[in-house]
């Protein structure tokens, strides 16, 4: 229990320093790597392809032993779902890092130098993450692994400040 | 880093290192969430490391304080809604070769690059 603590603290220490050091916290440098119409750094490239280099070598032996030094039993990866629901929160997370600079880890990583974007970011994304669950609490938005929820419930879902009943929000006319 | 980072998470603890998630899980809270917080304060330590001994650019605000809100908003939700971002799919999913995580990243990569051309080329005049 302490062992694994530890780990989590050590791991997410190495993992900050990472996405410090590799300028993922930095937003000029993500909207640079974002910003193909203009001048392109693609920089940030090589970070995702060297780091998805370890992992891609490492996933395939890691989950194979019997079980993690510290703990139980290995998480379960998310089932291989693609439907809407996936597509369309990838994109609004597209938007909002593109708009920001920023993303959840390297927004943690920022909030270390004070500033107060990122602040307002993280504070923000913990808004935006209990509104989702709430909404799904209320059963405002169709939760379902098996169905792919409708564009024009994601749409609804978007605009957080008036989520409709989920019945009004498939007869509303999109 | 980042890579090794999140092999010695799963190797260690048998988690994946989705930080979208952790977040989630530190502060909402499951029962056993500690692990979930002490990664958080590592990567807040992780930050202040990185800023203690390493090279110190110049990192700046990309855009106005009111932007960064509404990006964190909607990072949020999207998060919420698809399941992890650019950790938990973009590293831990294309690890694993996951088709759905592929989907994913190439979603939100296109989002986020149609979203600054629309900002930085018609919308306003990046700074």
């Amino acid at each position: 229990m302490i062992l694994r603590g530890v780990s989590a603290l050590g791991c997410g220490l190495l993992f900050g320093a990472g996405l410090g050091i590799s300028q993922m916290s930095n937003p000029a440098k993500v909207i640079g790597f974002l910003d193909v119409a203009g001048e392109w750094d693609p920089s940030l490239l090589f970070v995702l392809v060297s780091a998805v280099a370890v992992t891609a070598i490492a996933f395939r032996f890691v989950p194979r032993l019997p079980r993690p030094l510290f703990d139980r039993a290995f998480e379960r990866a998310a089932p291989e779902n693609i439907n809407a629901r996936l597509i369309a929160g990838a994109s609004l997370f597209g938007i909002g890092w593109g708009l920001s600079g920023y993303c959840p880890g390297p927004g943690v990583v920022a909030l270390a130098r004070f500033a107060p974007d990122a602040t307002l970011f993280v504070g923000a994304f913990l808004v935006g993450s209990w509104l989702y669950r709430f909404a799904k609490n209320q059963q405002l938005v169709v939760r379902s692994e098996t169905r792919s929820v409708s564009l024009g419930e994601v749409a609804v879902c978007d605009r957080v400040g008036d989520i409709e009943q989920k019945g009004q929000a498939t007869s509303a006319p999109f | 880093m980042i890579g090794v980072a999140t092999v010695l998470y799963l190797l260690l603890t048998g988690r994946y290192a989705g930080i979208s998630g952790i977040m989630r899980g530190a502060v909402f809270g499951d029962p056993d969430r500690s692990t979930d917080v002490l990664f958080v304060i590592g990567l807040l330590l992780g930050g202040v490391a990185w800023r203690w001994v390493g090279p110190h650019e110049t990192a700046r605000a990309a855009n106005s304080l009111w932007i960064a809100a509404v990006g964190g908003l909607l990072v949020g939700a999207g998060t919420s809604l698809g399941g992890g971002r650019t950790s938990g799919h973009g590293v831990c999913g294309l690890g694993r070769l996951s088709l759905r995580s592929l989907v994913a990243v190439v979603s939100f990569v296109a989002a986020g690059m149609v979203t600054v051309y629309l900002t930085n080329h018609l919308l306003w005049r990046s700074a």
